[in-house]
Formats: structure tokens, sequence, C-alpha cells
């Protein structure tokens, strides 16, 4: 009994390590998904076309205008009643306020959280925050009117002269944020938003940035079908950490060359200051595969 | 004897263990692979400040190697030698590690510093660094010692190995070009054939001029030259020993011989044999005197050439009509037409690469110098002009040398261009020249 007891577990540790082993972490190859674009445009090209003007305006803090649907005195919307104007009292609003008040710490503690930040932007991203938060909070207030409503309908019988009855009367539960000027354009959007990721235009920039720098070596062309991949390591500015390390290569002649050429691309061009210092979590350790399959001749 | 057994306290004691040691396993993450496929070429900057000279006699070889090394890296269209005068830095010998920063300044992105050195014994010793100024290291560095009239030719291997190291590919600068070289008015043309460094130095004439001679062929592996000269009567094929000068007749046939080529390994020679009104490939090996027939066709074959691994061989025939390329085993058999473009394409050449074909194309009214790939495809036209022929590859297969008859020139000059079509290039000879054949790398 415990002579198997002791092979059995014996058996267990060493399947078990065997599974640490073979099974190591590798990483997910996530693919890439491209950009629903119709057009074929080369990544040069996109970059160009949205990277706007230089000598734009600036736009400053207090150029940001709060969100107005009407023209009236100017009324901040954390000062509109949140409470539906109605008759019938069926609906519940103290839930809405209930809301509003929790996602305002929120905002406050971001800004503290990213010490990253060599620059911190010029806007008040909870002033921001805090109006997107009350405009959504406001949003599905009609939607939920909605539902109470149907069941004291008597759906089967439907009376046309009495389509004015059926008419809801309430007054829109919408408070329409008013201001001296109408402002209905979006703005900014609060950095804590689900979009703290490495963007597609980020991508664009920094692969149209690599290509202008690299020089591949002259004996390569599209049908060679050799690639190298380096890994590379930023700091915070955007530079390089250590030299770039080749991490996978196709076996051939022209490799190290390949190799070397690729890494004279990234020396020579580095700080990639198109990345933004935000998404700093998702470029600092970037794997760059440099395989010549779009150059021309050879 | 320990006590082995296994108590309830022991599994579990194991069993701890064994989660622990999960649960320091590397948490998986996936790393953002970026793809970049395009590309900028451009030439690589780079600076070569004067090498230094061991004693003060040294000084004029050591410029003299500067000069010809930077020559050589500009002419191939590869690199972009920056101008002395904008060097920031002087440094003080071959053995101090530079001032990187100082190079980015000027924007280089590589550094050769040398020094040439006459020894007690007569030699001349030459020694040189190159550096890479972005990663801040040396990527090579040799010493070679030589007799001191050779010094170009230490120039020359210098610029090859800073050319394969930068590039990956080997260099084709020290080596030697054999053409024919013509003076004297076009209706009395007198014809030698010459030898000279690629850069155009140091010719020297091998034959006298009173005999038409045609299409010189280095041996891949000897000091010898094959070609063909009119001497008395018909056209014969001969052997020249480049170092010796004694010349031999290969085989003697009945009727014309012509359009020698050696095989990969030299032992034999492939030619073009007429019989009658056709002509026909043979092969005779140079040590048996044995000739072995590859084609009897009723048409003309001939501009034969191997390819480097010895399997195949490219060669002209008109047995369709028209002068077009085929393919054939190198021991013969059924040969297969490869070019199929718009006009007569001859002088077939197989690049020392195997990748490429190089051929001269006539149509209605230019000479093209072209490349296609063996199977046929990928035909590319490098350079157009009146009368451009006879292409033939450097040892790297990334350049060509032809010779060109522009319209109005009273004689044809010899040309290199790269197999991209870039960097046309004139090689300077003392006269009129013809007929190019590049040497195999000489080290």
């Amino acid at each position: 009994m415990r002579g198997s007891l002791t092979i059995s577990a014996i058996a267990h540790l060493v399947a078990l390590g065997m599974c640490l082993v073979a099974f190591a972490a590798q990483p997910m190859e996530a693919p890439a998904t491209p950009a629903m674009t119709v057009n074929t445009i080369s990544v040069k090209d996109f970059t160009e076309l949205t990277k706007g003007v230089k000598d734009a305006p600036k736009l400053k803090v207090d150029d940001i205008k709060p969100v107005a649907d009407k023209i009236d005195t100017p009324k901040p919307i954390d000062e509109v009643a949140p409470k539906v104007a109605d008759n019938k009292p069926e609906i519940k609003t103290d839930t809405s306020a209930k809301q509003q008040p929790k996602p305002d710490p929120k905002p406050d503690q971001k800004p503290a959280d990213k010490p990253a930040k060599a620059k911190p932007p010029d806007y008040k991203p909870d002033k921001i925050a805090d109006l997107l938060k009350k405009d959504a909070a406001k949003q599905p207030k009609p939607d939920d009117k909605a539902s109470p409503d149907t069941p004291p309908r008597d759906a089967p019988q439907f009376n046309a002269d009495q389509v004015a009855a059926l008419l809801d009367k309430r007054d829109p539960q919408r408070q329409m944020a008013a201001a001296e000027t109408l402002n209905n354009q979006p703005n900014l959007g609060a950095s804590s938003g689900a979009s703290a990721q490495l963007s597609q235009s980020e991508i664009d920039a920094l692969r149209a940035r690599i290509s202008s720098c690299w020089s591949p070596p002259p004996g390569i062309n599209a049908s060679s079908k050799i690639y190298v991949v380096l890994r590379v390591l930023f700091k915070q500015d955007a530079s390089m950490s250590r030299e770039p390390v080749l991490v996978e290569g196709s076996a051939s002649a022209l490799g190290p060359a390949l190799a070397e050429s690729a890494k004279r691309a990234l020396l020579l061009c580095q700080p990639f200051t198109m990345l933004k210092p935000e998404h700093y979590d998702q470029w600092k350790d970037l794997e760059l595969k440099f395989d010549p399959q779009e150059l021309l001749g050879g | 004897m320990p006590d082995l057994s296994v108590t309830r306290r022991r599994a579990l004691a194991l069993g701890a263990a064994a989660g622990g040691v999960t649960l320091t396993a590397r948490h998986a993450r996936a790393v953002v692979r970026l793809d970049i496929t395009e590309g900028n070429f451009q030439p690589l900057p780079i600076a070569i400040p004067n090498f230094f000279g061991g004693a003060d006699s040294d000084n004029d070889t050591a410029v003299g190697v500067t000069q010809i090394i930077t020559a050589n890296l500009k002419g191939s269209g590869l690199f972009l030698p920056i101008d002395p005068s904008a060097f920031l830095e002087n440094l003080a010998s071959v053995d101090t590690v530079p001032n990187f920063p100082n190079w980015r300044t000027i924007n280089a992105q590589a550094l050769v510093t040398g020094r040439i050195t006459r020894q007690s014994d007569g030699r001349l010793k030459a020694e040189f660094r190159l550096w890479d100024v972005l990663a801040g290291q040396q990527l090579a560095g040799q010493q070679y010692f030589s007799t001191p009239d050779n010094w170009r030719r230490i120039a020359h291997i210098i610029s090859d190995a800073i050319y394969e190291r930068l590039t990956g590919e080997k260099g084709y600068f020290d080596t030697r070009v054999v053409f024919v070289d013509e003076t004297g008015p076009k209706e009395r043309r007198i014809k030698r054939l010459a030898i000279m460094d690629q850069d155009g130095a140091n010719v020297r004439y091998l034959t006298r001029g009173d005999e038409l001679v045609l299409t010189p062929r280095f041996s891949p592996s000897t000091q010898e030259i094959t070609y063909m000269a009119y001497g008395q009567g018909d056209p014969r094929v001969y052997l020249l020993n480049i170092e010796t000068g004694q010349r031999e007749v290969v085989g003697n046939f009945p009727g014309m011989s012509f359009a020698p080529r050696f095989s990969p390994d030299g032992q034999s020679v492939i030619m073009s044999l007429q019989e009658g009104g056709n002509a026909n490939l043979f092969i005779m090996d140079l040590r048996s005197k044995a000739t072995t027939r590859l084609t009897n066709t009723p048409a003309i074959d001939t501009a034969p050439s191997y390819a480097p691994d010895g399997s195949q061989i490219c060669f002209e025939s008109d047995r369709g009509g028209h002068p077009q390329i085929y393919v054939m085993p190198a021991a013969g058999g059924a040969a297969q037409r490869i070019s199929f473009g718009d006009g007569t394409y001859s002088t077939p050449v197989w690049s020392p690469r195997g990748d490429y074909i190089a051929f001269t194309k006539q149509s209605a009214n230019s000479f093209a110098i072209g490349v296609m790939k063996p199977d046929g495809s990928g035909e590319r036209i490098l350079t157009e002009g009146f009368h451009n022929e006879g292409p033939t590859f450097a040892p790297n297969g990334r350049v060509i040398m032809y010779f060109s008859d522009n319209v109005g020139s009273p004689g044809p000059s010899l040309f290199t261009i790269d197999t991209a079509g870039r960097n046309q290039q004139r090689v300077p000879t003392p006269s009129f020249a013809s007929d190019p054949a590049w040497s195999p790398l000489l080290s």
C-alpha cells in the first residue's frame, strides 16, 4: 500500500513536471487584425493623410467647451435636476442620482496612477469624465421608462382615434445642456476610457518611420524569402534601453546582413516619439519582424 | 536507511510544493509583433579618413590606398563616402577607439581606419579596422602582408573585406578584366588582347595585334585565358597562359572553332565548331584532349555558358529560325528554349550565383542588355543603346560589364551596371575596348 502510494505520488510529480516543461508558456500569437479599409493605400500615405497639419491651433483647456444643445443661460449639467418631470410617479429616479457620484472619484485617481507622463496633457480629465458620465447616466432613463409602460397598455384593442390618448405626454426626460453657444461636438474623451490601447495609427506611424529608416542589404529582393525578428525594449522616452536582440530568423547567407541593417535602422531612427507615453505598457516590449516582402526588383 | 515511508503529511507537503511550482510559472503574455515589410534603400554613408603611414615615407602609399578604397566603394553604388573636409575628429592612430558621436554628427554609419607600414624585411604591412558608428563597435579588423608593388591589390582586398562585412555579399574588387583593346582607324582596326585590374589600372597587352582576336574568357581555376583568333586560315580557339605567355591551340578541327568558354572546374573547354553551314557545340577535355559532341542540329549553336554548378549549359541557337537562348543538361540532351520576348537573343552568360542569365537582345532598332531567370521568367532589360553587347558577370553576380558602341563615337567602350539596373559607369581603358570578361576573385 505504501509502496504503491509512493510510486503513484512520484509518477504524478514526474507527470506534472513534464507538463510544466513541455507546455511552457508561449506567447499567444495574436493575429494582427487588419484595419477595415477598402482602398489599398500604403502605410506611409495613410499616416500622411491622418497626421494633420503641424501649424493647426493648439487646443487649450479653456477652449474645451461643454456639450450644449440649446442656447440658454449657461447651465452646467450637474445642476440639472435628474428627476423625471412626470405625472405618473411610476419610475424611481433615485437610482440615477446614486449612479452619478460613483464615477467621480475614478477620474481623480487616474492621473495619479500614471506617473510615467513626462508632460501631462493640458486638459483636465476629471472635468470631461464628469460630463461624460453624467451624460451617460441620463441616457438610459427614457428606456427605463418605456418598459414599465407597456403592461398597462391595452395591446389588442387599438383605436386609431385614441392615438392621441396613447401618446406619451411626459416631459422630455433628458435635460438639455444649455450654454451660451451651441456645441454638439464631442470632446476629447477620457483617457480612462476603453481606448487606452496602442492605436492603429500609432502602429502605422511606427512602421512608417522604421520603413523610412531601413536600408535593406542590396542583395535582397522580394523573392528572397528571408526575414529576421528583433526584440526591442524601450525606455519611457521611446528610445531603446539596449541593443535590439535577434530572436528569430530564416537561415540564409544574407541573414546577418539583414539583421544588421535592421538594427542600424532602429539605432538611426530612435527615439520613436510617435508612441504615446500613456500606452507605454503596450509598446515597451515589441517584436519587429523585418520581412522584405514589398521590396521592388532585385 | 532513512524513513521513506509516505505519510499523509509528506504527501500533502509534496502536493503543496508541486502546487507552489505552478504558481511561479511565468504568466504568458502576448508580445506585440509588428511587420516591417518596406524599406528605403540608400547607399550607406561611410567615412574613410586617410590611412596612416607607419613612417613618413609610407604616407603616399597610405593616401593611394585610401583613394582606391574610396573609389571602389563609391563605384559600387552601395556606399556613399563622406567628404573628408566634413570630418570632425582627427584620429591619433589606427589603434585608438574613435569618438563615435563626432562621426554620428556628420551622419556616418560606418568608419574605416587603417595604417600602411613598410617592414624592415621589405614587405608592406597593411592593417585596417571597420567600425559601426551607430552601435559604437568594431565590425572587422585585418592585417595583410605583401610586396610593396602589390599595394593596389591590398587596397582592393581591403575594399572587398569592407564590402562583404557590410552587405553580406562577397566583393568583386580584387579581380581583373580581360578584353580586346582596339586601336587605329575603323577600317584597319588593330585588336589586341589586354588584361587590367577591374578599376582600369595596370593594363598589360597579351598579344601583339597581328591577328584579329575575339571573345577572351578566363579560366575559373588557373591563370589561363581561352580566346578565338583569326590566324592563318580558319579562326581557331587558343589557350594562353597569362603568366608565362605560352599559347596552344585547343584542338585541330577542320573548319572554324569559336565562342570558347571554360567549364566550372577549369578542366575542359566548351566551344562551337563549324560543320558545313552549321555550328554545333563540343566539349574538349584539356588533359586527355578527348572531344565530345553536345548538339547535332542543322542550325548554328554557339555562345555556350555553363551554370556555376556545372549541371546545365545555356547557349544561343537559331534552330527555331532566329537566335534564341536555350538551356540543356551539361552532358547533352534535349534543349529547352527560355527566351520568348520580342527580338533576337544572343550571347547568354550564366551568373556565378546561378540566379540569372544575362543576354544581349536585339529588337527593331536597338540593342539591350538584360537578365532573366534560368527558367526564362522575370526578364528585365538593364540598359538599352546602340550596339550594347557582350555581358559578363562580376564574380559576386551583382554587377555586369558590357561594351557599347554609341552612335557617332569612333569606337566601343566598356561599361558596368548592376543587376538592378542601377549605377551605370564607364570603365576607363587606354583606347577603345570590347568583349570584356571578368576574372574570378584573385584571392
